[in-house]
């Protein structure tokens, strides 16, 4: 007998890796597309990588006519309905997954015949637009009115997994992780009390499994659901009985300040969802006493998931938001207290109260003889340099090194500025190569905004410095523009300062702090980029019709090959050897690691991949200096991996990393008069590099060497000559 | 000018790092690549003697009298005959003189192609080894040559050294550069006890921080103080060993290569691996160590390049290999203990009655001090999945790696203890192939035989790649469907006790009986066989590598 042949189309999510196993036990043939490598495929099992959004992959792969399609993809309503004919067309079952979000408010138990929210609902702003519960209940419609009857709908609630799990509208990626870091949930108290409909995905793949090549299933609609509900007060309860869960509770009006789709808290989370699921058990033979309970399922899939719990970044911005009110909220927090033990308590804040303002007097009179004698001794010297200390990036120490060195040729006498960070927790089995280097070269004071006063010159860059990383605190992000220099007379220089990126939008910063911004750039004596675009957002802010600011050389670029030659020389990696192509990367992908071992066929296949990595010592700096001077070929998607190919004559590519920014390469590689060709996609080809037109060194040199001569006389008249 | 074929390249580049110096060669065109190149680079100290007999005695002497290894370099046609005169005199005198003899790599004898003689067998005693380098054409040739080159050069300097052969094919384009070329090949470094002990300082420095993953293949019994050491060894490094039940590792931090490469597919990689032991037949390891420099120990002392990743080649008996390079006793054990934490989300899958299903039950149920004997292939891969108990020694006859023998292997077994039980799991293609075995008079109560009867060689239904291709159409010719009908016949006319199944449940109702832990339970030996189909095997080979 020949197996029935299932495809599903995205089938490696919560649903999918239970219905896989389901339907291989039922005895048919599944194969599965997936956007990821790395699944592999066993006997009757096969995954066929490719993005089941994309048509031409879509008619490739359902061009072998299978028995049954289940369809995981979420496709906009227009897109929906150009692929509906050739989805009904290529199978005799199609099996749309819709969800029971499509309902509307229901008082008892919600049917297949219940009404849906894209029917009754008088919101007319919410039906203009295509939210999750409009554009399925719409491809729905289209289903029904198709001339082809061979599909089936299926509806599933919030379904947990093994590595799914929800609380409200909140995912694992908040509820778990939150949890196991000690921090509380944030979550609305007036949903507290509403009714939920939570379903295991192992169930739901049990269901949808038997309505496959089920006749009874064409032309129908079913909810693929337990028919047991939940408050979400009693699945907040599961969750602290298996991990810690710790709810703080706030409105339903301050959450919505933290929570982007609105749409889905009025629309379904607030409304009590509970679910009758007697059409899909008596279609499939399935009984509710078969289907697992909450309870169990989650201690189950919770216990599977802390074996080894790994996290998505999607929820980080919410989790940051979340972090301002577990933070002031601890404060709050006010224990009610029988009135006797309340005197005691009032008494034992006063004592303690009165003994901490004498410590603080104390101490406040100490701290401010510190700072005096730091800020005499501070004026001794030119001055200090603030800029990014990201110890885990070998280009970041190396411009630190670089604009340190330039000044000390030059006469000057410049303290370095330790910014702390989430590095500094990270010990020395991983970074004492770059610490042992920073202190040898650069050297550091702490960042105590008292002992940084008296200088008379602050420069600030060069790298990122001006781009606004994710939820960096203000406070953290303005130290960059001088916000905590008290000295109007001090000298504020910003020396190859970089956005990294084109825009202010892209760079992080609000419209509504553009003016805070300007004033303090205001205050700058002289101003200079990295980026061309830079100097335009730099007028940006400060709305300057006349450019205010200079462009000038990354400080790495500033010091010659011989610089860094001598500085791999005089260290302990002098005669290692490093390889004829030299590939340091950022972001590791499977394509660049092809792409170097195509290249390295005309270099013996004499490789190596330098991919920083946290869970391994670093390599030192000089060693990665050394493995740019001492190769043949380098590949990157590093700013300073492409100064440094540029700075030894390396013939070379680099990957653009528009995440990272962008606008760098473009005015790297422009200033230096090279191709943009050199600046490369993941979809590039060893046979297009090697047809790639020679760099003129000559002229690259010609046309550095006239830079080098502008910039540093730019930065000695920023300075005052010495 | 120098010559930019690749075979030639490893020699030269070899050589150097060998520090072989001193080269004697002799005029001809198939060796211009390597005369052309050494003539131009000062590295080597060349000689030129034109009649190939007279070169290859010059060689014993500037080798017995400079103690250094000697290079004799010539090309096709009669001219390597000329060698076995005075490479027979260095063989009987230990001198190490490497005969380089080269052709025309288009050529072969039966096309009647000029100056080409069969060099693939030469007398024993004129050669320690005798290496046919391939044309490189792609990695693994590039592989192949490289190991090939080390093999030689290795064999010609140690173990009381001696004269060896290698033979190169050259390109007749002669491609040449006129820069000399900073190749270079991969050396492995070859230790004996000796050289262990007097490089132990960088070793050990070597191994220390480092995640180290002990491969271990099919091996011997470990002996208890072998075991210490290796313990001993583990508590010094960071080290987990990658084992099947055929490695016999029944010592600290042991990881099954199929539970956490096979079924989890886990990334967690060593940094270095220690590869010992024989044959596996465990292939989900391959990938999983891909890329990772590999120190292999060989008790034989060769060169065994399994991962084709080898740095360093250890010639010493295990035990004495760990004992020189235990360290401090301060492991905390983190890598075993990552994987350990990772194996912990392996889960058996509910699965249909299948020798994936039986193993699972017959791991679990087998008495303890009891042996296992399992056959090619697909018995082994499933029994692999399940961890056995540590007083459990299970073999499988992974050296040939044939099925025609396993039940007579495991008869043999058990000759030895009367008072313990020998298990087996043989599939029917292996049972059927080797079943007059069990006509063996000598034949005891103590052996317990459970063949899983699909009917076919299920393991060809199991291969994703043919089954792609041609499914069910496998059956006909390649899995053999068919041929053997029951066991039980046979069984009962030769004494043996008969039980079968051909379901769950009577699976599950009988195994216990079977696994009774008390020798005399039976009075006669047990064939217990269990039918399964092909539609069951396949999908529970795929769920438990969900």
């Amino acid at each position: 007998m020949v197996k029935k042949r299932i495809l599903l189309l995205g089938g490696t999510g919560a649903m999918g890796v239970y219905l896989v196993p389901e339907l291989l036990k039922q005895g048919y043939r599944v194969d599965i597309t997936t956007r990821s490598a790395g699944y592999r495929s066993g006997v009757n099992v096969r995954y066929i990588q490719g993005n089941a959004c994309d048509t031409d992959f879509l008619v490739q792969v359902l061009a072998s006519n299978y028995d049954a399609v289940v369809d995981f993809m979420v496709y906009p309503t227009t897109e929906f309905s150009k692929r509906i004919d050739i989805l009904l067309e290529s199978t005799s079952q199609y099996i749309f997954l819709s969800t029971y979000r499509v309902y509307a408010d229901s008082k008892g138990p919600i049917r297949e015949s219940s009404p849906r929210l894209l029917d009754v609902s008088e919101d007319k702003t919410y039906l203009e637009t295509d939210e999750y519960a409009l554009q399925k209940a719409r491809q729905e419609d289209i289903l029904r009115t198709h001339a082809r009857k061979n599909w089936t709908i299926v509806r599933p609630s919030i379904t947990y997994s093994k590595n799914r799990f929800q609380l409200g509208v909140l995912e694992a990626g908040v509820v778990v992780r939150r949890s196991l870091e000690g921090k509380s949930v944030v979550f609305p108290m007036e949903m507290l009390e509403k009714t939920t409909t939570m379903t295991w995905a192992g169930d739901v793949a049990k269901m949808i499994s038997r309505l496959v090549l089920n006749d009874s299933a064409l032309q129908e609609d079913f909810n693929v659901v337990t028919s047991e509900h939940h408050t979400w007060s009693e699945v907040a309860r599961y969750y602290s009985s298996n991990i810690g869960l710790k709810i703080r509770h706030i409105t339903l009006e301050r959450f919505l300040q933290i929570y982007d789709n609105p749409y889905q808290v009025q629309y379904d989370r607030m409304y009590n969802r509970r679910m009758d699921n007697s059409k899909v058990l008596a279609a499939t033979g399935l009984e509710q006493g078969d289907l697992m309970s909450l309870e169990q399922g989650l201690r189950r899939e919770l216990q599977y998931f802390l074996s080894d719990p790994k996290f998505s970044d999607l929820h980080q911005e919410l989790n940051n938001r979340m972090d301002v009110f577990t933070d002031v909220s601890v404060q709050k927090i006010r224990k009610k207290l029988r009135p006797r033990s309340r005197i005691r308590e009032a008494r034992s804040k006063i004592r303690i109260r009165n003994r901490l303002k004498d410590i603080k007097q104390k101490t406040r009179i100490r701290t401010r003889l510190k700072v005096l004698a730091a800020t005499r001794q501070n004026a001794q010297k030119d001055g200090v340099i603030l800029t990014m200390n990201s110890i885990f990036n070998y280009g970041n120490v190396a411009q630190r090194y670089a604009l340190q060195t330039v000044l000390k040729e030059y006469g000057y006498t410049f303290d370095n500025v330790n910014m702390p960070g989430w590095y500094d927790a990270v010990g020395d089995e991983i970074f004492g190569e770059m610490r042992h280097f920073v202190a040898k070269y650069i050297g550091g004071v702490p960042y105590d905004p008292d002992m940084l006063q008296g200088y008379g010159a602050y420069i600030v860059g060069s790298d990122q410095v001006w781009r606004k990383w994710g939820d960096v605190d203000w406070e953290v992000y303005t130290r960059y523009f001088f916000a905590f220099i008290k000295d109007s007379q001090a000298k504020r220089i910003s020396y190859a300062a970089s956005f990294g990126v084109d825009s202010l939008s892209e760079a992080g910063i609000d419209s509504s702090k553009v003016d805070e911004l300007g004033e303090l750039l205001g205050r700058f004596t002289a101003i200079s980029v990295r980026e061309k675009s830079g100097a335009q957002l730099v007028d940006e802010l400060m709305s300057a019709k006349v450019s205010r600011s200079s462009v000038v050389l990354d400080p790495t670029l500033l010091l010659t090959s011989k610089n860094y030659s001598d500085l791999i020389d005089e260290s302990k990696v002098s005669d290692t050897r490093t390889a004829r192509v030299f590939c340091y990367v950022i972001d590791q992908t499977d394509e660049k690691k092809r792409l170097v071992q195509e290249v390295a066929k005309d270099y013996g296949h004499d490789f190596y991949i330098l991919h920083p990595r946290f869970d391994r010592e670093y390599e030192p700096v000089e060693w990665w200096l050394k493995g740019f001077r001492d190769s043949d070929f380098v590949i990157t998607d590093s700013f300073h991996g492409t100064v440094f190919a540029i700075i030894n004559h390396k013939n070379f590519v680099v990957f653009n990393n528009s995440m990272r920014g962008s606008a760098r390469f473009e005015t790297l590689l422009d200033s230096m008069g090279i191709s943009k060709s050199r600046l490369v996609h993941s979809d590039v080809t060893a046979s297009a590099i090697k047809s790639m037109q020679l760099i003129d060194w000559a002229e690259v040199d010609a046309r550095l060497e006239a830079l080098r001569g502008t910039s540093l006389e730019w930065l000695q008249s920023a300075l005052g000559k010495k | 000018m120098y010559t930019t074929d690749k075979s030639a390249q490893i020699v030269l580049s070899l050589l150097k790092q060998y520090g072989i110096r001193k080269i004697v060669v002799s005029p001809g065109t198939t060796n211009v690549p390597i005369a052309m190149t050494v003539q131009n680079d000062p590295w080597f100290e060349v000689y030129s003697v034109v009649d190939e007999r007279s070169a290859a005695y010059f060689a014993t002497g500037l080798a017995y009298e400079s103690g250094e290894p000697v290079v004799i370099s010539c090309t096709g046609a009669t001219a390597s005959r000329n060698y076995l005169s005075g490479l027979t005199e260095a063989y009987y005198r230990n001198l190490p003189i490497i005969a380089l003899t080269s052709q025309h790599h288009v050529a072969d004898r039966r096309d009647l192609t000029p100056q080409v003689t069969d060099r693939s067998v030469s007398q024993n005693d004129i050669k320690k080894v005798s290496a046919m380098l391939p044309v490189v054409k792609d990695t693994e040739d590039f592989e192949r040559c490289e190991t090939l080159v080390n093999d030689a050069l290795i064999k010609a300097t140690t173990r009381g050294g001696g004269p060896v052969h290698i033979n190169l094919l050259v390109d007749s384009s002669y491609p040449f550069t006129q820069q000399p070329s900073d190749f270079i090949a991969r050396k492995i470094q070859y230790y004996d006890d000796e050289l262990i002990s007097h490089c132990m300082k960088d070793l050990k420095n070597e191994l220390k921080d480092k995640k180290i993953g002990v491969f271990i293949g099919s091996h011997r019994k470990f002996t208890s103080d072998e075991l210490k050491s290796i313990e001993q060894f583990a508590d010094s490094y960071d080290v987990a060993f990658f084992t099947d039940h055929t490695s016999n590792y029944k010592g600290k931090n042991q990881v099954l290569i199929a539970q956490i490469f096979g079924a989890l597919r886990s990334t967690n990689k060593p940094d270095l691996v220690i590869d010992m032991g024989g044959i596996t037949g465990d292939y989900d390891i391959n990938s999983a160590l891909e890329g990772i420099d590999v120190w292999r120990l060989s008790e034989d002392g060769e060169i065994h390049n399994r991962f084709h990743r080898m740095t360093k080649l250890f010639d010493s008996k295990e035990r004495r290999f760990f004992e020189i390079l235990v360290g401090r006793k301060n492991s905390k054990h983190s890598y075993f203990k990552s994987l350990a934490t990772e194996a912990d989300r392996f889960i058996v899958p509910e699965m249909p009655l299948s020798n994936t299903y039986i193993s699972g039950r017959l791991a679990a149920t087998i008495p303890a001090n009891s042996n296992l004997h399992m056959s090619i292939l697909n018995s082994l891969r499933n029994m692999n999945f399940y961890p056995l108990d540590k007083s459990i020694d299970a073999s499988c006859n992974v050296g040939g790696f044939g099925i025609d023998g396993p039940v007579s292997t495991l008869i043999g077994q058990s000759m030895v203890h009367e008072d313990k039980l020998y298990f087996g799991l043989i599939g029917d293609l292996a049972f059927f192939y080797d079943m007059n075995a069990l006509g063996i008079r000598h034949v005891g109560s103590n052996l317990r035989m459970l063949v899983v009867n699909n009917n076919q060689g299920v393991e060809f239904r199991l291969n994703s790649i043919l089954e792609g291709h041609w499914g069910e159409k496998t059956n006909d010719l390649i899995a053999a469907t068919g041929h053997n009908g029951s066991v039980k016949a046979w069984a009962e006319s030769v004494g043996f006790r008969y039980l079968s199944a051909d379901n769950i449940d009577t699976f599950d109702q009988q195994i216990d009986e079977f696994c009774s832990p008390d020798v005399g339970s039976f009075d006669r030996p047990v064939i217990f066989e269990v039918f399964t189909n092909t539609d069951d095997e396949q999908t529970a080979h795929d769920l438990i590598r969900m």
